[in-house]
């Protein structure tokens, strides 16, 4: 591999390289299925810019005589090295510290275990205590 | 005044390195993912997607920069080929590299030699690059 010189004329380039999700398609099942609240799955916004300028040309031409050439290239590249994770997460009730139990029905009770009431979502917890003997099929509710 | 005529082709009988040389507007104007000059190895013949140069692994090629090794001595490559967007590896975008970056926009001219080396470049049992 050789790299480029400079020549008897002043010569340059500015040059940008772009790849972003704005300009990507997705995935044909991520615009039909239903995720979340939304109708489809967005594509995860991603970006990566590659950009540089060279320039080359002679040094001191009068001084030099004209035969000593200069080549000079600066690249930049400006990407976020992420990745879609998925995690299980508490929800909203959970993270407020109430518990959700099924009773012996199988309906899930809340149980605010805080010392005061909690509003999650426009409902207030009154503060209350967990059954002594919950079921035994009990499954917190995550 | 002089006058040459040659019948038919050209045949090159010097040496019989397989491989070619790209310049110029190939460099500029090929589709590069990771915009280094390094991603022309995977268009010679007998290569690989991963890099691996006529049956031999990745780690195999030498790399020469202005007549410079540009080899990595650790690990011959620096990074693995790639084929989603999503993942890139390594500042070449996921090409078998040498460990100087090569950007297509400061290089002159990139030759592959992938078999039958001549004696002033083979460096190893891979591709000469």
């Amino acid at each position: 591999m050789v790299t480029k010189r400079g020549t008897n004329r002043f010569h340059g380039t500015a040059y940008e390289y772009l790849l972003s999700s704005y300009c990507a398609a997705n995935l044909w099942k991520n615009t039909h299925t239903p995720s979340g609240n939304l109708p489809y799955t967005p594509l995860p916004k991603t970006h990566q810019n590659r950009y540089g300028i060279a320039v080359g040309g002679l040094v001191l031409p009068k001084l030099l005589g004209g035969k000593t050439y200069f080549f000079f290239d600066y690249e930049a590249r400006r990407f976020p090295q992420s990745t879609t994770l998925e995690r299980t997460v508490p929800r909203a009730l959970l993270r407020a510290g109430v518990v959700q139990l099924p009773n012996t029905s199988g309906v899930y009770q809340a149980y605010n275990l805080n010392p005061s009431p909690v509003t999650v979502k426009g409902t207030t917890y009154q503060t209350g205590r967990l059954p002594r003997r919950p079921v035994r099929s009990a499954r917190l509710r995550t | 005044m002089e006058v040459s005529a040659s019948a038919g082709a050209e045949l090159q009988t010097t040496n019989a390195t397989i491989g070619s040389t790209v310049s110029g507007m190939q460099l500029d104007s090929l589709p590069n993912l990771g915009r280094d000059a390094n991603a022309f190895i995977l268009l010679q013949p007998g290569v690989a997607p991963g890099g691996q140069v006529a049956g031999a692994v990745g780690d195999q090629n030498s790399y020469q920069l202005d007549g410079g090794n540009n080899s990595s001595d650790m690990d011959g490559n620096s990074a693995v080929y790639t084929l989603t967007s999503g993942t890139i590896t390594g500042s070449t975008g996921g090409t078998p590299s040498g460990v100087m970056p090569t950007p297509i926009e400061t290089i002159e001219e990139c030759k592959v030699s992938t078999s039958n080396q001549t004696a002033d470049f083979n460096g190893s049992a891979g591709g000469q690059i």
